[in-house]
C-alpha cells in the first residue's frame, strides 16, 4: 500500500479529513506532529469534530406552547453557514408548562426549518451568566441550578449532558460561566476572591482540567459583580456593571478597557455578550 | 387481487465492478449510493449494467452487504443495527477495511462511510505520531526542531 496519509496518497483529502475529524481533542494535537500535512488539515478553523451518533428523523408535531431564542450556531470563520435554534416548554392551553421540550433548528443551508421534541427536565435561562456557546458543532448552556452543562448535537438533533468537574464547588458566592477557549468548552467559576478557568481539553472523555487560578484582589471591589464575556490565551476579558477589563494571563496585569461615564445607560450585562464574537476576533 | 407487497414493484439493477463481476439488487438497496442514484437519473436504461469502475468485485459484494442490511432497517431495532454495523466492520481486516473506505466515499453511502472511518479513528486514537506515520506509511517532513516546537504548543496531548 502506498503512503496513505499523505496528499495525492491512497486516501483523497476528504477521507484523511474525515478519519481525523473523528478522533478524540487530545488525538488531534498530538497527529499535529505526524507531518506537515496532516498539522494543516488538522489546525484548519473550520476543523470539527462529527457526531459519533446515526441521525433521528425528525419528529412532526405541532406544539401550541411558546419559543424562544436559545442559541445561534454560527462558525465564524464561515458565516455562509449557520443555525438558528428556538426552544421552549409545551404548554397545553390553560396549564403550566409540561416537560415536553420542543425545539426548532433552522438550517441556513437548506434554508428550513426541522422541528424536534425530546423530554427536559433541567431548565435553562437566556440571561446574562448562561450564555450559549457553539464549539464542536453543538451548543451548550449552564443550567440554572449549575447542575451540569446541557447539549443539543445539531447534526442528529440529540440533547445531552455534560456533567461540571467535581472540584467545582457549588458554595455560596460561587458563580460560573460559560465560555469558549480555543474551540474548547470552558466554565469559569468565580468567587469573592478568585477566578478558576477550566478547559474541557478532551471532549469524548469530558476531561475538565483547570488551566488558571487569578487571584481578584486587584479588583476586590468589583469582584462581586464581574463577569467574563470571552477570553484567549493570553487575556480574559471581564464585564461589571459599567466596565470592561481585561486580565492579562501572562503579566498578571488588570487593564480597565472601557468604562460607561453616562449614568443612564442600562447594564453591560445586557449587551457585553452581543459583541463577544467581535472581541473574540481581535486576538 | 392487487399485490401489497412492494417488493414485487422494486427494479432491480445490476452493478458492475471494476473486474467485470455484475451482481443483481434491489434498487432500494442500490440508492443508497449516492453516486448510484445521480447515475440511474441520467440512465435511459436502466437493465443494461451499472459500471461502478473503481471498486472490485469482493469489495463491492461488502458494500451490498450493507447496503441489503440497512435498506430493510424497519425489521432491526437501532440498537440491533448498531450491533451488527460493529460486526460487520471487525470482521474485516484492514487492507479491506481501507478499500472499503475508498468505495463508501467513491459511492457516496453516508452511513458506511461515517461506520469505517469512527472504525478508522478508533483503531488510531490512541497512538503515538511515530505510530502513525508507521501504519499509513507516513514520512515525517519536519526537522526535529519544528516537531519539539508542536509538541511544546501542546504536551498534554503527549502525555498518557
Amino acid at each position: 500500500m502506498n503512503s496513505i496519509g499523505s496528499r495525492n496518497g491512497f486516501f483523497p483529502d476528504e477521507v484523511i479529513l474525515q478519519i481525523l475529524s473523528r478522533l478524540p481533542i487530545k488525538s488531534v494535537f498530538r497527529f499535529r506532529a505526524v507531518c506537515k500535512y496532516w498539522y494543516q488539515l488538522l489546525s484548519e478553523r473550520e476543523y470539527k469534530l462529527l457526531p459519533k451518533c446515526r441521525e433521528r428523523p425528525v419528529t412532526s408535531f405541532y406544539p401550541d406552547g411558546e419559543a424562544t431564542l436559545v442559541g445561534i450556531a454560527c462558525d465564524l470563520y464561515d458565516t455562509r453557514k449557520f443555525s438558528v435554534v428556538l426552544a421552549g416548554y409545551h404548554r397545553p392551553f390553560g396549564y403550566s408548562p409540561t416537560k415536553t421540550f420542543i425545539c426548532m433548528v433552522y438550517n441556513s443551508e437548506i434554508n428550513q426549518w426541522r422541528k424536534f421534541v425530546t423530554l427536559q427536565e433541567e431548565h435553562f435561562t437566556q440571561m446574562n451568566r448562561n450564555q450559549v456557546v457553539f464549539v464542536n458543532g453543538m451548543l451548550h448552556w449552564l443550567t440554572v441550578s449549575y447542575s451540569c452543562i446541557i447539549v443539543l448535537d445539531l447534526e442528529t438533533d440529540v440533547w445531552r449532558k455534560i456533567y461540571l468537574p467535581d472540584e467545582m464547588s457549588y458554595g455560596k458566592g460561587n458563580r460560573m460561566y460559560l465560555l469558549e477557549s480555543y474551540g474548547c468548552l470552558s466554565v469559569v467559576q468565580i468567587s469573592d476572591a478568585s477566578m478558576d478557568v477550566w478547559v474541557m481539553e478532551d471532549y469524548e472523555k469530558q476531561l475538565w482540567r483547570r488551566v488558571d487560578r487569578v487571584s481578584l484582589r486587584c479588583i476586590r471591589g468589583l469582584a462581586p459583580g464581574v463577569f467574563p464575556i470571552s477570553q484567549t490565551g493570553d487575556c480574559v476579558f471581564l464585564a461589571t456593571h459599567k466596565q470592561v477589563l481585561v486580565y492579562n494571563r501572562s503579566t498578571a496585569v488588570w487593564k480597565e478597557m472601557y468604562s460607561v461615564k453616562s449614568n443612564s445607560t442600562l447594564p453591560l450585562w445586557f449587551s457585553a455578550y452581543a459583541f463577544r464574537s467581535t472581541i473574540y476576533s481581535f486576538h | 387481487m392487487a399485490s401489497t407487497s412492494t417488493s414485487t414493484l422494486s427494479r432491480k439493477l445490476i452493478l458492475k465492478s471494476s473486474d467485470g463481476e455484475k451482481f443483481e439488487v434491489d434498487e432500494n438497496v442500490a440508492m443508497q449510493s449516492q453516486t448510484i442514484k445521480h447515475m440511474i437519473e441520467d440512465l435511459d436504461d436502466i437493465n443494461s449494467p451499472i459500471p461502478v469502475s473503481i471498486v472490485t468485485g469482493t469489495i463491492l459484494s461488502k458494500v451490498i452487504e450493507y447496503c441489503k442490511k440497512h435498506a430493510t432497517e424497519d425489521s432491526d431495532s437501532d440498537e440491533q443495527l448498531k450491533q451488527w454495523d460493529k460486526e460487520y466492520a471487525n470482521n474485516m481486516d484492514l487492507n479491506t477495511l481501507y478499500y472499503l473506505l475508498l468505495a463508501a466515499n467513491y459511492m457516496e453511502i453516508k452511513g458506511l462511510l461515517e461506520l469505517i472511518t469512527q472504525c478508522v479513528a478508533d483503531m488510531i486514537k490512541g497512538k503515538s505520531p511515530e505510530e502513525i506515520r508507521a501504519h499509513f506509511n507516513i514520512k515525517n517532513d519536519f526537522t526535529p526542531q519544528e516537531e519539539a516546537n508542536i509538541r511544546n504548543e501542546n504536551p498534554w496531548a503527549f502525555e498518557n
